[in-house]
């Protein structure tokens, strides 16, 4: 299951080099049977050797599939097999022909053989006992042949010559394999200590690998469903909750990592739930501050003075209680707890209620307000009034904010099946370099850092996300000393006529 | 005299309301309850007010069950209901089942904190 590991243990080598020699074992069993069966094929020559080849072949074939078996025992050590194996191995190419043709000549060139195959099969040391055991018996078939007084040097010194050659590829080799496997090991320990779950599968959606943390969240054949599906976040049965990002892997197939958002999701619950009460908590008392401070500023009109002070208590509990209001917006924005509750209203309606509500603030400045409704847009829509009236309200409560005596503008409009809701006013407008974060919470443009206008700065960032949960768009065009101008874009939906709704 | 019954458990909030109906002029007769289960007696028991003003968060018994109550009862058929709550979610929700049909709108209904100016003029539209 765990692509990641690979061998690094003295073990897990042991098992690579069982593995090869398997593999040698059954091409050479395969070869001796191939060879066996040959001797058969008519017309059978009795008496050239016919006997000794299916002999040979029977025997070296039986001993192959001895040691095949002592193979599979792990708990034989596989460098005494395989030394077993290069022994008759070497035997095998030494008697295989006379022996003045075995110790001159090319055919000599076959002694190399099992001493390649050792630098796969053994350690270091297992080329020169391979060579070594070649030599002895190369030095015992010379003095076979008679007149022969010793070996030839040279080829001796071939084999070893070979041997080392041998051994400079398989350490070449045995290095890059331990590091690769170093690599993958430490790779291993990285997505092992990780808290991310990390599952990789294949095109056919079949788990690779997983490491600690993802085997943790669910049974494989759970996350097999998960990690295939469209699902971005997965709550695990103890409670966890986990987001999920899928990014392709060239040659392997999906790599998905599952966060862990457990401690994010609870702090933002907590967040939203103690701001939604502590909101709401607030309103009570305000209700007081408000209420007395508004009467008591219409009682002591024979006080000035008095009025006054009361007056000043009385707009900035207003002043709070704007605030607290769009804090629970935002809270409940952020939590997803906000609702669009979609009714059939009159646009008219919303901008005759805006119109009361901001007239008297935009005289206090001398600002010519403006509402503007084009024949276009239908009596009766189908919306959130409530929301259209909130977002306006933000949208024209920041014209007349920065504007000091000049024209705000609110025109309704519907083009296609859009309804367009521009706000324009002829105000200090918004820097280019400040535009780009409008929207964010807590930012208002170059006015930020002069702190000249009231406010917060959630106004409009509440506004987008109400714009966007109403599936629509909220865009912005300014220029410094010109003015601003806010455009909104919902989707028009023309309420049916009540004779349609009676013949249903 | 017209009559008006006061449910809230805010004491401050409650002599707020009774003030601001005092100061509209016209010979208006009030009365508070400051828990569910004390509305409820009162409600029960004649002479039924014109005007209930009712909070929704209330000790022992909620507003939304005297609300059912006032709505079901023969003998308050003629008396007029505000909701006025600090729960905007909870304002919302009524809106909404008010226009779904699941409750009887009620006759007024606000969100605290209010204007005194804006509660004077819906009382008076109550009492007209």
């Amino acid at each position: 299951m765990r692509v990641f590991q690979l061998p690094d243990t003295l073990d897990s080598q042991g098992r690579r080099y069982r593995q090869i020699l398997n593999v040698f074992l059954w091409i050479l069993l395969g070869t001796v049977i191939v060879f066996g069966l040959i001797q058969f094929i008519p017309p059978v020559n009795l008496e050239d050797g016919f006997l000794y080849s299916v002999v040979f072949s029977f025997a070296f074939g039986a001993m192959l599939i001895v040691l095949l078996w002592l193979n599979s025992r792990t708990s034989i050590p596989v460098n005494i097999i395989s030394l077993v194996f290069l022994a008759l191995l070497t035997l095998g190419i030494g008697l295989s022909d006379a022996p003045e043709h075995m110790v001159d000549g090319r055919s000599s060139m076959v002694w190399a053989i099992p001493i390649i195959i050792s630098a796969a099969i053994l350690p270091w040391w297992g080329v020169y006992a391979t060579a070594g055991m070649g030599g002895l018996l190369f030095s015992i078939l010379t003095y076979t042949i008679p007149d022969r007084l010793y070996p030839n040097p040279f080829a001796l010194f071939n084999l070893l010559i070979l041997a080392f050659l041998a051994w400079v590829i398989a350490a070449i080799q045995t290095r890059s394999i331990r590091d690769a496997g170093r690599e993958a090991a430490n790779r291993q320990a990285v997505l092992e200590g990780m808290s991310d779950g990390v599952v990789v599968y294949d095109a056919n959606r079949d788990i690779l690998s997983l490491n600690q943390a993802g085997s943790s969240m669910a049974d494989n054949e759970t996350l097999a469903g998960i990690v295939v599906g469209e699902q971005s976040t997965y709550s695990a049965p103890d409670g966890r909750v986990f987001s999920i990002s899928r990014s392709p892997v060239e040659g392997v197939g999906t790599v998905a990592v599952f966060r862990d958002e457990t401690r994010r999701v609870e702090v933002a619950r907590a967040k939203d739930s103690m701001l939604a009460t502590v909101s709401h908590e607030l309103r009570t008392p305000l209700a007081s501050i408000s209420g007395y401070s508004e009467m008591m500023r219409d009682m002591l009109v024979d006080d000035p003075q008095m009025s006054k002070m009361a007056g000043r208590i009385f707009s900035n509990a207003s002043r709070l209680r704007a605030l607290v209001s769009d804090l629970l917006d935002r809270a409940q924005i952020e939590a997803g707890n906000i609702r669009i509750r979609p009714n059939p209203y009159n646009i008219r309606d919303v901008l005759a209620e805006v119109d009361a509500v901001m007239r008297g603030l935009a005289e206090d400045k001398n600002i010519d307000l403006n509402f503007v409704c084009d024949d276009s847009v239908p009596s009766e829509i189908v919306g959130d009034s409530g929301r259209v009236h909130q977002i306006l309200i933000n949208l024209v409560g920041n014209a007349v904010k920065f504007t000091d005596g000049g024209l705000v503008t609110v025109r309704a409009v519907c083009v296609d099946d859009t309804l367009l809701l521009d706000v324009s006013d002829t105000g200090c407008g918004i820097a280019p370099a400040h535009l780009p974060d409008i929207f964010q919470p807590f930012r208002r443009g170059s006015d930020y850092a002069t702190r000249r206008h009231q406010g917060v700065g959630l106004g409009l960032s509440i506004s987008k996300q109400l714009v966007e949960l109403m599936g629509g768009s909220i865009s912005v065009q300014s220029s410094v000393g010109h003015g601003t101008v806010f455009q909104v874009s919902l989707p028009l939906f023309i309420a049916e006529s009540k004779t349609e709704e009676s013949t249903k | 005299m017209k009559h008006i019954l006061i449910v809230e458990d805010d004491h401050d909030l409650a002599e707020l309301w009774r003030l601001a109906i005092e100061r509209m002029g016209e010979p208006i007769q009030t009365e508070d309850k400051r828990d569910g289960r004390s509305a409820m007696d009162r409600v029960s028991e004649p002479p039924p007010p014109d005007v209930i003003i009712l909070d929704m968060h209330l000790p022992i018994v909620h507003g939304r069950k005297i609300y059912q109550y006032v709505r079901s009862a023969k003998h308050l058929r003629n008396s007029r209901v505000v909701i006025i709550t600090a729960d905007r979610e909870l304002a919302d929700e009524l809106n909404e089942q008010a226009r779904d049909g699941t409750i009887v709108p009620p006759d007024g209904l606000i969100v605290k904190p209010v204007l005194v100016k804006d509660f004077q003029t819906l009382i008076k539209r109550m009492l007209d």
